[in-house]
């Protein structure tokens, strides 16, 4: 599990072992800022693993202010809005 | 090009030279044709001689995407492509999920085609205009799916179309797979790749963005069709079982064999079977999902013991046929064991990348059908015994995959197999078109739209899949369900009028309009599977075409632009020197299909006229006709 701290008190809980590789939420991210699409300005990235128990890895980047647009439209439940910030 | 939804560029690489040009989109072409399979068309139109030998360097592989790519419309995942077969010379249209087409649009190019061949195995990088070549001989070798894992922690994030040692050994029944998920290239794409020497092309995420006309707008449809598909009945449920959740309402009699001439019917248990096997694929299962589909239909399959496996539709139909007695037989062993066989057996075939579904399991039926009339014998096949065991299934795929010994009979698909064996092989051909088995006998089910996709369009086509969509390959809809489908297709009132009667429909003419349907989805980079299309009517497409692009096309404009598509393929086919007179249905249609207590005889979509050859004759010309009337 992967949590990430942001902003206030928003924080977004990610589940890579619900995360079906959609790339949904990236899309969704660059759109949110700024109404276009491009998967290497999103603030979260989901990456295909190789080998691995999870087939997908999801991390955010600095810019990220948990704005939960990602969570939202995640069709997967793999990104949620959490209650507290726990570093893992 | 300053449009919204297309990246702008197309991508040229010579593979003989190692060279790339950056070429801007035609704006003019884009308004005329719009994307994906209707610009793969014109470009190979443009490109690739009719007459050219596939496996040469003058066949050019050309790979598409539409304006959807690179969004967030739900299902946009789509990647298309077209080359010239050498599994019988057409040029046959594929297309398959993943993320390619997000990714290959990310570096700026809507189009990307490759030419010539290169002097030693390579695989091709693009990240944004950074093109290059590397060395693949290392990787020579690989399997598909170990290729694709290899290239990914070299090169992630990235999405990677490899081919297997089939497409490396030239087999013209080759296929591959984007991301271990979606299938793509039968009539041997892989193959086509391997002459080029091409172990795999790698799309890096680039930095380029996708513009959109109208944010707002975009985003007011997407949201409503999420919210469809979100409500949807059979979501949940999907979420478990992916694509077997929704390939169970129709179930086959049985497995059509012995050379198509009988039906090998499952064991009495089936429904009991079918239930605990898709209690297994539950169990086994990891979502999977494609760009943007919220209804994940992709696996990856963990099985004790057993390497990781992906598959991109594990049918139940196609489980159950490994304890059929037509192919793979297992008297004993659980349920449970046998799904574990279906699951290794699926796994090799496609790793190595044979065209299991169109082409294979066709291909093994007919040789084991020969050795079993002793037309052929173990001085043919290497010493190997033909039996309807599970063993001799591996081997066979094993065999054609590489080549070796019986493979080199088997390796290009049934009529050059039968070529190779000799005239009385030859003479018991019967259940191919066009150089391309048929895989659904249109006897078990009655005459379906998508048969006639078949006898019209060379290869596994857009047909297929396209001819009216689920009615296409569901028999026995029900009159009211078909002309509401008819009437998504954007089938026009006065259409609707001359197409229907009161208790039947014009199935000719009626498939032209489904065609015309689906193949919209094909250039705007839209999935066609039945559970994502269904939330799809030809006004949606068209609204979001327009919020996208900044086009606005009404839908009428876009079927046609759609109807220009179909017309431009079926005039590629016809240089490559396809006809009408080629359209002809196989004579074993007409003969009875028989099981130990029924014989099926060819019937009309109703199930309640038996059907000639002249009928069948009779469907081709309004179909025919449809697509001239409408022009």
């Amino acid at each position: 599990m992967t949590v990430r701290v942001a902003k206030g008190k928003r924080f977004i809980e990610a589940d890579p072992a619900k995360c079906a590789g959609c790339i949904t939420c990236m899309l969704r991210c660059s759109f949110r800022s700024g109404n276009k699409f491009s998967l290497s300005a999103s603030c979260i990235k989901v990456e295909r693993l190789v080998g691995r128990p999870n087939e997908f890895d999801v991390s955010f980047n600095a810019d990220c202010d948990a704005c939960l647009i990602c969570a939202r439209y995640c069709p997967y439940g793999a990104l949620t809005a959490s209650k507290e910030a726990v570093e893992i | 090009m300053k449009l919204g939804g297309y990246a702008g560029n197309i991508l040229y690489v010579n593979l003989s030279d190692g060279t790339s040009r950056k070429q801007p989109l035609d704006e003019d072409l884009v308004r005329e044709c719009i994307g994906g399979a209707a610009i793969n068309n014109r470009l190979a139109l443009d490109l690739i001689r009719p007459d050219v030998d596939p496996l040469s360097p003058g066949n050019a592989i050309i790979i598409g995407t539409g304006p959807f790519n690179g969004t967030f419309i739900p299902g946009a995942s789509q990647t298309m492509s077209v080359y010239k077969s050498p599994l019988n010379g057409s040029f046959p249209h594929s297309n398959a999920g993943g993320v390619f087409s997000h990714f290959l649009k990310s570096s700026g190019y809507d189009f990307l085609v490759i030419t010539g061949r290169s002097q030693w195995p390579v695989y091709l990088i693009i990240e944004d205009d950074n093109i290059s070549l590397k060395h693949a001989s290392d990787i020579w070798g690989l399997d598909g799916f170990d290729t694709a894992d290899e290239l990914r922690l070299r090169h992630s994030p990235c999405s990677i179309i490899p081919i297997g040692i089939a497409g490396e050994r030239l087999s013209a029944i080759s296929v591959t797979h984007i991301d271990k998920g979606g299938t793509i290239g039968s009539g041997g794409l892989a193959a086509v790749m391997g002459s080029k020497k091409l172990k795999a092309i790698v799309a890096c995420m680039g930095s380029r963005s996708i513009e959109v006309a109208d944010p707002k707008r975009l985003r007011i449809i997407v949201d409503g069709t999420l919210e469809k598909i979100t409500g949807y009945h059979l979501r949940n449920e999907m979420m478990k079982g992916g694509a077997m959740t929704m390939t169970s309402a129709w179930i086959p009699p049985g497995v059509v064999a012995r050379n198509s001439t009988e039906l090998m019917p499952y064991p009495p248990d089936l429904k009991e079977i079918k239930a605990e096997l898709y209690e297994s694929h539950k169990s086994a299962r990891k979502k999977i999902a494609c760009a943007t589909c919220p209804l994940s239909d992709k696996d990856r399959l963990d099985l004790p013991e057993c390497r990781s496996s992906y598959d991109t539709a594990v049918f139940m139909e196609m489980a159950a046929m490994t304890y059929s007695p037509a192919l793979g037989y297992s008297s004993g062993g659980t349920t449970a064991d046998r799904y574990r066989m279906a699951i290794q057996y699926y796994d090799e075939i496609n790793r190595l990348g044979l065209d299991r579904v169109y082409s294979f399991n066709g291909l093994a039926d007919f040789v084991i059908t020969l050795y079993e009339q002793a037309i052929i014998n173990k001085s043919d096949t290497n010493g190997l015994e033909l039996d309807r065991s599970y063993d001799t299934l591996l081997a066979l795929v094993r065999m054609t995959a590489t080549r070796e010994g019986f493979g080199a009979v088997l390796c290009d698909g049934i009529l050059s197999a039968a070529h190779k064996i000799g005239n009385l092989a030859v003479g018991r051909v019967q259940n191919v078109v066009k150089g391309q088995f048929i895989a659904f006998d249109p006897r078990m089910s009655g005459f379906l739209p998508m048969h006639l996709g078949m006898l019209v369009h060379p290869g596994r086509t857009l047909g297929v899949a396209a001819a009216m969509g689920a009615p296409s390959y569901s028999p026995g809809w029900p009159l009211a369900d078909i002309k509401k489908q008819a009437g998504r297709c954007g089938v026009s009132p006065p259409d609707m009028e001359r197409l229907f009667t009161a208790d039947s429909f014009n199935l000719g003419r009626l498939a032209k309009h489904g065609e015309d349907f689906f193949g919209l989805f094909n250039m705007l980079g839209q999935c066609h599977r039945l559970y994502i299309s269904r939330f799809y009517s030809l006004q949606t497409l068209a609204d979001l075409y327009s919020a996208i692009t900044g086009i606005e096309k009404t839908p009428i404009e876009l079927k046609r632009a759609s109807s220009r598509m179909w017309d431009t393929w079926l005039e590629l086919n016809r240089q490559a020197g396809f006809t009408h007179r080629d359209d002809e249905p196989p004579h074993i249609w007409f003969k009875p299909l028989k099981s130990p207590d029924h014989e099926y005889g060819l019937y009309d979509y109703n199930l309640k006229k038996e059907l000639s050859r002249e009928d069948i004759m009779g469907y081709l010309d309004e179909y025919y006709s449809e697509r001239e009337l409408q022009e």
